[in-house]
């Protein structure tokens, strides 16, 4: 009964995949939707709009390496934040420091195996680094290529601090690691390059066999649960590195897992070398957890003279405790949206004003939690995709573009100032939307600026403007449509 | 060949240490900066002392000490963790004023007297308790489906399946209630008095247990003490951080916070957005007690609520030893990104973290019981029960239950053959990753891996890599590639596409010829397991379709697009039009 039920279901199975797999081959093959919209004229479709976002928006998680390059030096990548640097992505060496050394530990009655493994390690650190980023004087992110390598980071004074000799160490293996990619690099052009058809298969049918056949002979002798774990938790983790883009938080079940697995490991009793890198885990990790405090307490954000001081926020503190001015009056939350963004309060009724149901344009911005019925009012262009569209359409006419989205039935348009700030694109893409944004708003007669928190110098007093002596850049701006 | 490799080991990790360390070091200067920059030396050196006292104290065996060890209990935890909480704020201040009165000559806060103390003792308690009645009735709905199902776990993990159980069912109320405009909380409050009534017995339990002292493991060292400190002061500072009217960081703004707001403001669901379980339990905060505050606090809980999940996975599965799991939970709260989402940006991942683990945790629940009721049997994998023997009744136990006609429900039949079948964990399994999906659609990747679990048990590796290859099919197929715009530098994935359908049949072809009756024992486990995680997810995609009225996929997964259509084409047509 069960039996020819499977069977059933089996033919029926293969009876609709067929059907599907006739249906697709034989298809009209449809036209790229975007090449389309180019066709049709001068007006830039949602699809290639939406490319350009998902180019800039979610690819700088991965990286714009050579194609096999940016899934093998994912581990890498977010360990070091090679492509993103925030806290937001920050998780720390531990899993890519032990991870490798479990497994070599593991392999100490194969000691082949465990060569392979360290040769693997090293390979994947090869081209990891030299795809990477080096800072130069604590603050400047560079890209590694052989310019940079030979001007821009090649005057660090080892002399310096003991800061310099470690920037001074690692220009010197990037020198190394560079110096041996290159000719990966050579072979890897051949065949791949921003696109290929070497990549899934090249993942699909040789790196997760690759990977599953060290782990199966890792695990050999432990409980089946713990291999059946083991095994269902890589096809996790390969499938968030196949298909997540590298954004970290989409696999933190890996990183929990992880966690646990480094514990089990080193919580058992070796002898040997083993014994050492044991004793190295658990004080790296203590290192770890002083690193991590200090840097919380410290929550620096801004190396000015307050840097250090912002533990926690001086303002959410007064409210917490209640703080009452001279006149009594107790600390409020519009005290506290005062205090984070001056003058949003003011912006803010005229755009939650009863009846105002006038759409409004946010780029970028923290805004829409602030505005009622934002689900249906605000309209998010958060890189800037479709304003540029619009410049383009109407060839950058200030007065035009602003009756345009006037028609429409947008009364405000709200930019964060930091926007070209995340830009990661290797064209700056991002950036030179930010300043043709900024022209457009320049000496803009149906434009007016209600609210910002930037600081302008005029006639030697600091006053909240747009243009001018810039003395601080500020977060937000919003303006009016006259 | 093995002294060899021995030489290479130690000096390959010492090498590979240096190398990870140096770099990450040199990548991160914020570490650099926070040390340079330090100027909490005073707060520093009490959180050493801390620590010092807290590891002396797990620690040591002196007799007085033995005896406060019978103090510590959940409140004492709770009055350690308010302590630091003030401390750490107190050190802030200082430090702040001391800032201002060299740059502005004025103190930014001044004043603080014991009002404001209590002040503050006061929002915390509030958030506290609204947080703890939140979770306590998803602990008691839970318990009480885990009752009746006679899902029979082991004691520890009991508390994390009933929360995350409970935490679903509670979501899939909201749901329901939204659709019908009844998000109020004159509504949900009797609905939650309800079920603590329900299960009353088991919350009298629960509240002693809050009283009565923790028992400590014989063998928590140093180690273990020292990271249990680390823990405290963190979630410490958590809390301290969360105590706020409106939330900070970009995703909570537009979406994680604001979407709870959203529900609350429309007292229904809201039109567009992704599927949004998490957010819809967090939408309790606003609707139950008007509290942002509170909203933050279940995001939050997320994050506590995973170390829970890990420590029962670390003692009671890997039975590793104590003082290493608490290490590993210390390193991995304190890693940046978790501290972010736990304290500045509340978001839903760590919910779904919890969730996932919940998800894996059931899975290790059902397979032991695969393995012990079918010990003997090599190749059953799920015995085909007897009808007849299901529905005798059994003897009747005394139960925990309140009521008594909870007995008699226990006793229903439908009820019944649902306890005495192992597919009640496929069910529970289907359930939570439904709902893992409807937090996050990345939640597959959870779906798959539990599929392939159950298709390499008793070590059939070819039903693992079947499973692995119709992953890549399906996943391609859906354009999953294509959300992060992967898809266009892929010029064979269609290839590949294919060919994953060809290698994973073949392989699952072969399972079947190989052991049939296995094969088909797993195939209904996934049948059943895949189809429930579809039903539990379907009123989302029923949502997505009422409110688009497409049947395009990828608009029924993420439903309609959030704010006013705009794209160049309309912007232009109405233009034209108006100059007309």
């Amino acid at each position: 009964m069960t039996e020819r039920f499977v069977k059933i279901v089996l033919v029926s199975v293969s009876v609709l995949l067929a059907v599907t797999v006739f249906q697709t081959a034989y298809a009209q093959p449809k036209k790229n939707t975007a090449q389309v919209e180019k066709q049709q004229g001068k007006i830039k479709g949602q699809a290639a709009i939406q490319k350009e976002l998902i180019f800039e928006e979610i690819q700088r998680y991965l990286g714009y390496e050579t194609l096999p390059t940016r899934y093998l030096s994912i581990p890498y990548d977010v360990t070091m934040n090679a492509n993103v640097d925030a806290y937001y992505v920050e998780i720390g060496f531990l899993m890519l420091m032990f991870i490798p050394l479990m497994l070599l530990i593991g392999f100490r009655k194969k000691p082949l195996i465990g060569f392979g493994v360290m040769f693997l390690t090293l390979f994947l650190f090869v081209i990891s680094t030299a795809n990477g980023i080096l800072m130069k004087d604590k603050l400047v992110r560079i890209a590694i290529n052989e310019q940079t390598l030979s001007k821009d980071l090649s005057n660090i004074d080892a002399s310096k601090s003991s800061m310099d000799f470690v920037d001074y160490f690692m220009i010197h293996v990037y020198n190394i690691t560079y110096q041996l990619y290159t000719p990966i690099e050579n072979i890897l052009l051949t065949f791949s390059g921003k696109k290929d058809y070497v990549t899934y298969p090249f993942l699909v049918f040789v790196l997760f066999p690759l990977l599953f056949g060290i782990l199966y002979l890792f695990l050999k002798e432990r409980s089946s649960l713990k291999q059946i774990m083991a095994y269902a938790v890589l096809l996790f983790a390969f499938l968030w590195m196949m298909f997540a883009a590298g954004i970290i938080w989409y696999g933190y079940l890996v990183m929990a897992v992880s966690f646990v697995f480094m514990a089990a490991f080193f919580s058992k009793k070796f002898e040997g070398p083993a014994k050492y890198i044991k004793y190295a885990f658990v004080g790296i990790v203590l290192i770890w957890l002083c690193l991590t405090l200090v840097l919380r307490i410290s929550n620096i954000y801004n190396l000015d003279q307050s840097a250090g001081v912002h533990f926690f926020d001086a303002p959410i503190v007064k409210y917490q405790l209640g703080e009452t001015d001279k006149k009594g009056k107790k600390f409020s939350e519009e005290d506290l949206i005062q205090n984070y963004f001056p003058g949003l309060n003011t912006a803010l009724k005229g755009i939650n004003r009863n009846g105002n149901d006038s759409y409004v344009y946010s780029i970028g911005t923290m805004f829409p939690y602030f505005v009622k019925k934002n689900n249906q009012r605000i309209f998010n262009d958060n890189l800037l995709a479709l304003f540029q569209a619009v410049l383009d359409r109407y060839n950058s006419d200030k007065v035009e573009v602003v009756q345009v989205l006037k028609a429409f039935g947008f009364r405000y348009i709200l930019i964060n100032l930091k926007l070209h700030k995340i830009d990661k694109t290797p064209e700056k893409s991002v950036t030179q939307k930010y300043i043709n944004f900024m022209n457009f708003i320049y000496q803009n007669p149906g434009m007016e600026l209600i609210a910002t928190d930037r600081l302008i110098m005029v006639d030697e007093k600091l006053s909240y403007g747009m243009f001018g002596d810039i003395k601080s850049e500020g977060s937000y701006a919003i303006f009016k449509i006259k | 060949m093995k002294r060899i490799y021995n030489i290479t080991l130690i000096l390959f990790a010492a090498f590979w240490i240096i190398i990870v360390f140096f770099d990450y070091w040199q990548k991160h200067p914020l570490y650099f900066h926070a040390i340079e920059k330090f100027k909490y030396i005073g707060l520093l050196i009490f959180y050493g002392l801390f620590i010092g006292a807290t590891t002396f104290f797990l620690h040591s065996n002196i007799k007085v000490v033995q005896r406060l060890k019978k103090y510590v209990n959940w409140l004492s935890v709770l009055s350690t963790i308010i302590l630091l909480m003030l401390i750490s704020l107190f050190a802030y201040i200082k430090q702040v004023n001391i800032l201002n009165l060299k740059i502005n000559k004025i103190k930014i806060i001044d004043g603080i007297g014991i009002g404001n103390i209590f002040h503050f003792l006061g929002g915390f308690f509030t958030v506290f308790l609204a947080t703890f009645f939140v979770v306590f009735t998803a602990r008691l709905l839970g318990n009480l489906v885990c009752q009746l199902l006679e899902l029979k776990n082991d004691k520890p993990i009991e508390a994390i399946v009933d929360i995350s159980i409970g935490i679903m069912l509670i979501t899939s109320l909201i749901f329901y209630l939204g659709v019908f405009s009844l998000l109020q909380s004159y509504i949900l409050f009797p609905v939650f008095l309800l079920i603590i009534l329900l299960n009353w017995k088991k919350g009298i339990e629960i509240l002693a247990s809050l009283i009565r002292p923790i028992k400590m493991p014989d063998n928590l060292n140093w180690m273990g003490g020292m990271a249990i400190a680390f823990m405290l002061i963190i979630t410490a500072i958590n809390f301290n951080q969360i105590l706020r009217p409106i939330p900070t960081g970009f995703d909570a703004l537009t979406t994680y916070v604001n979407l709870p707001r959203l529900l609350n403001d429309h007292g229904s669901l809201v039109s567009g957005y992704q599927p949004h379980n998490w957010s819809l339990f967090m939408s309790l905060g606003f609707i139950l007690f008007n509290m942002t505050e509170v909203t933050l606090c279940l995001s939050l809980i997320g994050g506590l609520l995973s170390i829970a999940a890990m420590y029962y996975l670390g003692t009671h599965w890997l039975k590793i030893n104590v003082n290493y799991v608490w290490l590993g939970l210390a390193a991995f709260y304190l890693t940046p990104t978790i501290v972010h989402q736990s304290s500045k940006e509340l978001k839903v991942d760590l919910g779904l973290l919890f969730i996932q683990l919940s998800i894996l945790i059931i899975f290790i629940i059902w397979y032991k019981k695969q393995k012990t009721s079918s010990d003997t049997e090599e190749t059953t994998l799920l015995k085909d029960t007897n009808e007849e023997k299901m529905l005798k009744p059994k003897k009747i136990t005394p139960t925990p239950y309140s009521f008594g006609f909870l007995n008699k429900i226990h006793q229903l039949k439908p009820i019944m053959l649902l306890q005495n079948s192992h597919y009640k964990y496929m069910i529970i399994l289907g359930l939570l990753t439904g709902f893992a999906l409807g937090i996050k659609l990345t939640s597959v990747f959870v779906m798959l891996a539990i599929l392939s679990g159950i298709w390499i048990l008793q070590q059939r590796t070819l039903g693992y890599f079947a499973i692995f290859f119709l992953s890549v099919f399906v996943l391609l197929l859906a354009k999953v590639d294509n959300t992060g715009g992967l898809r266009i530098y892929h010029l064979s994935a269609s290839i590949v596409q294919w060919l994953c359908l060809v290698v994973g049949l073949v392989l699952l072809g072969i399972e079947f010829f190989n052991n049939r009756q296995l094969f088909t024992k797993k195939f209904f486990n996934s049948l059943i397991y895949g189809s429930i995680v579809v039903l539990s997810f379907m009123p989302w995609v029923a949502k997505n379709y009422y409110e688009t009225n497409s049947t395009d996929v990828s608009v029924l997964l993420n439903g309609k697009h959030i704010g006013p259509p705009v794209s160049v084409e309309m912007l232009d047509k109405n233009w034209r039009k108006v100059k007309k």
